[in-house]
């Protein structure tokens, strides 16, 4: 299948250009074709996973492109979020498997250390991290703070020069793989809500940690419940200052400047692609099903809203490049990926009729269950919403 | 080639917002609504060099290209400025500036650039003209309308089909023989619509523009596709309008002894009207930098654009009504003014279904 590719909404220099033929000319050269096969997943078990990410992040490395949005003297090379956003798009335009195990201390562990950790962290951590040696989790959520993540209750004791853990993280994902999580835990017990927490560095070996794989309705396992207990790190394991937590994990969470929405969509355009080309071949009734206008209707909405969610993708990253900071457009981008995700999964399964429903052949059901990840996950829709009237609109708490 | 706007346009929105406000204050729509005809500030406007934009200086344009234009469309739909600059700076002009010879342009192009002329491109999904050879020249006959912009435009450029198929454009003045221009009340009076019928109207050799039946064909689809991105361009202006005003409202309004906006389901319309208004912002964005660049998915981007902005903005305005709750219903208050504008633009310029056929078309079904 020949992909139409769209064309670039921003100018590119020539060193921009030349810096994406030479990645798409290599990820065309090292990135298995069967990666674009319908229904393709890396492996599910942990240690075949493990071994297929360091593979993948090893070439990548080889040709300088993981972690090339650190600082120069971090690792990295400084890459500007026009050069990220290139790559984004080149990986996911070969199928590369988006936001695998090396994904978190890249992108989220790498980052906060940059910017909050201590030399000794940062020495300890951030080369392992880039030599994907090291894989890390995130410790958010619990069962009782999801959305209201600021009620976290996992409690870190201080007792002399330790803290002392105890609590339970869910949607943790890879922690079954994970040799160390970043933690978001209660230090001060005299504050309900975001004064009182840290962030902190935990060794998922140590004992104490005990990881239990979570089976989420599409049938994988791509998360786990942590359970701490009496775990036991070091004061110099919390990242920047003790009680300061919220702030340190926020001023990272916040800088999703869109790259990563530019190679959602780039995995969702090959899919309207793909659904679009398997129309042309279909049938019903004994007459062509491009033919019926419903179909074709359905059809031309799907691509249009895809589309619409790059433009989106890219005003993001115009202002974030222009100003630094999410705009108005941030907020809306993410609402509307997953609302379009939704319709077109619905869109997919309507045209597939029964036979789309044969999950041995057909992959649109686990897109439409899928979906919900990003309806829910990292801001649920309906908090997303309220935080863009409250802070974007300045409408009242209630 | 930025997506975003130049430091340039930055200026051209400012000084066209302070211009746009003074020139088409509140009651303005509402008085054309009220069947008054209120008189058209377009020269002053013309003599800023709005009408000219897209068209070279040679030809006594403003220079720049349709991503400028983008941005005075903008500010005209956050004041429902009447459809009179969009068809003519949009449709007509463009067309005469690109296909006529020097003495056309002398005759038909300036006056529609300096405002004392408006234009109107007769073409379109609601337009059937038929050229016949007549003396020394065509016979125009046909019917089109309700049409944006036809009830007060003096030129009309039309476009018909000739004997072998072919597209012949025309430069037809409204007091011709054979011409009729009759005004509809419509639902969105800023819209300005008239139907336009022509019966056996002559037309001489030196009024018909020159250009061979293909390349005028193009230039018509070319011509369509602006006018289709400059009303969603002015609506996504609009659309801001309604959602300033709805969220004011919401702040200073209470019940219960609390603002409304207070109030989740209020913040949750909102929260959408930002989703509604920021990708349809997006996507008309693109279609006119296609358009301006002359990229070869210039007609699906047009389409694309028509297609989601009108639909998307037309949900917002209902909302932005809703959230107004019996003062929006209200003759007085504004708001129904710009929820006109919206459902009305929703219909013209090629419905929803068209475009979307269109970018079925151009995806390959």
């Amino acid at each position: 299948m020949n992909p139409r590719r769209p064309q670039p909404e921003l100018a590119l220099t020539p060193a921009q250009e030349a810096f994406r033929d030479e990645v798409r000319d290599f990820l065309g050269r090292v990135a298995p074709k069967q990666w674009l096969e319908p229904g393709w997943r890396p492996p599910s078990d942990v240690k075949e996973r493990l071994a297929f990410q360091r593979e993948w992040d090893g070439k990548l490395r080889d040709a300088g492109l993981v972690g090339m949005h650190w600082p120069a003297e971090y690792g990295g090379r400084g890459a500007s979020l026009l050069e990220q956003a290139i790559l984004e798009e080149e990986l996911a335009w070969c199928g590369a498997p988006q936001a695998g195990l090396t994904f978190v201390g890249l992108n989220l562990v790498g980052p906060t250390l940059i910017a909050h950790g201590s030399p000794a962290q940062k020495t300890r951590h951030l080369p392992a991290i880039l030599a994907s040696e090291e894989v890390w989790c995130q410790g958010f959520s619990e069962p009782n703070a999801g959305s209201d993540l600021a009620s976290v209750r996992t409690r870190a004791a201080v007792d002399g020069d330790a803290l002392v853990i105890n609590g339970q993280k869910v949607w943790t994902s890879y922690a079954h793989a994970a040799d160390f999580c970043m933690l978001l835990c209660r230090t001060n017990p005299d504050e309900r809500r975001s004064r009182g927490l840290s962030l902190v560095i935990v060794d998922m070996h140590a004992p104490g940690v005990e990881v239990r794989p979570l089976r989420q309705a599409t049938g994988e396992s791509e998360f786990n419940e942590v359970f701490l207990t009496d775990v036991r790190i070091s004061r110099d394991d919390v990242i920047g200052d003790i009680d300061d937590g919220w702030r340190v994990a926020m001023t990272t969470l916040l800088h999703e400047r869109g790259t990563a929405l530019l190679g959602i969509q780039v995995r969702q355009r090959q899919l309207v692609d793909r659904l679009i080309a398997r129309v042309k071949t279909m049938e019903r009734d004994g007459r062509p099903l491009a033919q019926d206008p419903m179909v074709r209707q359905a059809l031309a909405r799907a691509s249009i809203e895809c589309d619409v969610v790059r433009h989106l993708g890219y005003r993001c990253l115009e202002t974030a490049i222009r100003t630094g900071l999410p705009g108005a457009e941030g907020s809306a981008a993410k609402i509307f990926l997953s609302d379009f995700i939704r319709r077109f999964s619905r869109t997919a399964l309507d045209i597939a009729g029964a036979a789309g429903l044969d999950m041995g052949e057909e992959d649109w059901g686990h897109q439409y269950l899928g979906s919900f990840a990003l309806s829910i996950g990292a801001g649920t829709t309906q908090i997303q919403k309220n935080i863009l009237a409250e802070h974007l609109l300045g409408l009242p708490r209630g | 080639m930025a997506l975003g706007a130049t430091e340039e346009q930055d200026l051209l929105r400012t000084t066209a917002r302070q211009a746009l406000e003074k020139a088409f204050p509140p009651d303005y729509a509402r008085r054309l609504l009220d069947d008054e005809v209120p008189e058209a500030p377009w020269p002053q406007l013309a003599r800023l060099g709005w009408f000219g934009i897209g068209i070279d200086e040679a030809a006594g344009g403003a220079g720049g290209d349709f991503t400028d234009q983008a941005v005075v469309l903008h500010e005209m739909g956050r004041v429902l400025a009447p459809a009179g600059y969009s068809a003519t700076a949009v449709g007509a002009a463009p067309l005469v500036a690109a296909l006529g010879s020097p003495e056309q342009r002398a005759a038909w192009l300036e006056p529609l650039l300096s405002g004392a002329r408006l234009g109107v491109l007769v073409a379109g999904p609601d337009a059937s003209i038929e050229a016949a050879g007549g003396q020394g020249g065509l016979a125009l006959s046909g019917e089109a309308g309700p049409l944006p912009g036809a009830a007060e435009a003096q030129t009309l450029v039309v476009a018909a089909d000739d004997a072998s198929g072919g597209t012949v454009l025309s430069l037809v003045d409204r007091e011709t023989t054979g011409v009729t221009i009759t005004p509809v009340r419509g639902l969105d009076a800023t819209a300005q619509l008239a139907r336009v019928s022509l019966n056996g109207v002559q037309v001489r050799d030196g009024a018909v523009l020159g250009a061979p039946p293909d390349t005028a064909a193009k230039a018509v689809e070319a011509a369509l596709d602006r006018l289709a991105v400059a009303s969603v361009a002015e609506l996504v202006g609009a659309g801001e309008k309604m959602q300033e005003m709805a969220v004011e409202y919401a702040k200073v309004r209470e019940q219960f002894g609390k603002p409304i906006g207070s109030f989740q389901a209020i913040k949750h319309m909102a929260a959408d009207m930002v989703v509604r208004l920021e990708s349809s912002r997006a996507v008309v964005h693109y279609a006119a930098l296609s358009i301006a660049e002359g990229r070869d998915d210039s007609d699906e981007a047009a389409s694309a654009a028509k297609a989601y902005a009108a639909e998307a903005i037309g949900l917002l305005a209902e909302d932005a009504l809703q959230v107004h709750g019996g003062i929006g219903f209200t003759w007085e208050h504004p708001i129904h003014l710009y929820v006109r504008r919206a459902a009305s633009v929703a219909r013209l310029y090629g419905s929803g279904d068209m475009h979307r056929e269109r970018v079925a078309q151009a995806v390959g079904l």
